[in-house]
């Protein structure tokens, strides 16, 4: 079951406007490998975001992932396990667009060295990663990524 | 001495834990069973259907074990749609009477 709640998410008063009401679209391509000892993921995602109602455009981005998984103990039912992942991530975004026009200090390329852990046991899940920027390449003036961190916990009943 | 002998073997039977009204053992052979949280929504689903008494899951030997009661039957066709339910495929099947 999948339930979704849509917020005010836009401040119109910051420059430039985000406002509300742009409908994103993405879609990509993942392959997957996974065996009782090394997991290895890739995807590629193309995310094309939608104009709001301030005409504000952000820029279509590209999301690639990488990521290698090791299982250091031979998974075992009923017991605890662990995987210990390490990803590859880039974004490489064109520039945003107000009235039509690119804005200069939007865009650019990213890209992050990402080290995590998937924990397991029985029915219960903790997914959790650290995002360090390893490179960057922005358009004008911008400041870099800092550091970003995901934990995500699952309980299936 | 007979029925000393007799009470002896009742005693050994009843401590060993045999059962004569047994059912069936299920042996699937299952493709991808490489992680334990993936594999809990087979246990979820065999654990909820009638006449399961217990599941066990070999990971290692990518083998799901189903223990039912003596009435419960299982054909290949319902083991194979349980599993493909459940997002996984079963290769072959083992029922071996208890």
């Amino acid at each position: 079951m999948t339930l979704a709640v849509k917020l005010q998410n836009g401040d119109d008063k910051s420059d430039p406007p985000l406002g509300n009401g742009a409908t994103d679209v993405i879609a990509g391509l993942t392959y997957g490998y996974e065996s009782l000892k090394w997991y290895r993921w890739a995807s590629v995602r193309y995310l094309a975001p939608g104009k709001n109602n301030k005409e504000f455009r952000l820029g279509d981005k590209w999301l690639v992932d990488f990521v290698g998984g090791w299982r250091p103990a031979e998974p075992i039912y009923r017991t605890p396990d662990t995987v210990w992942l390490l990803e590859l991530n880039g974004e490489i975004t064109d520039r945003s667009e107000l009235n039509g026009n690119n804005l200069v200090n939007s865009g650019g390329t990213e890209w992050f060295v990402s080290p995590g852990i998937f924990w397991t046991t029985h029915n219960f899940a903790i997914k959790a990663g650290i995002q360090l920027p390893v490179a960057s390449n922005l358009n004008g003036s911008q400041d870099k990524s800092d550091y970003r961190f995901k934990a995500l916990f699952e309980w299936h009943l | 001495m007979k029925i000393i002998n007799i009470i002896f073997i009742i005693i050994a039977l009843a401590g060993s834990g045999i059962s004569f009204a047994a059912g069936t053992q299920y042996q699937l052979r299952v493709d991808g069973l490489a992680c334990p949280f993936c594999a809990y929504g087979i246990e979820k689903i065999f654990i909820r259907t009638e006449g399961v008494e217990s599941v066990d899951i070999d990971l290692k030997n990518g083998l799901v074990i189903v223990n039912t009661l003596e009435e419960k039957k299982f054909s290949e066709d319902e083991l194979k749609t349980i599993i493909d339910d459940t997002g996984f495929t079963m290769k072959s099947m083992n029922a071996i009477p208890r």
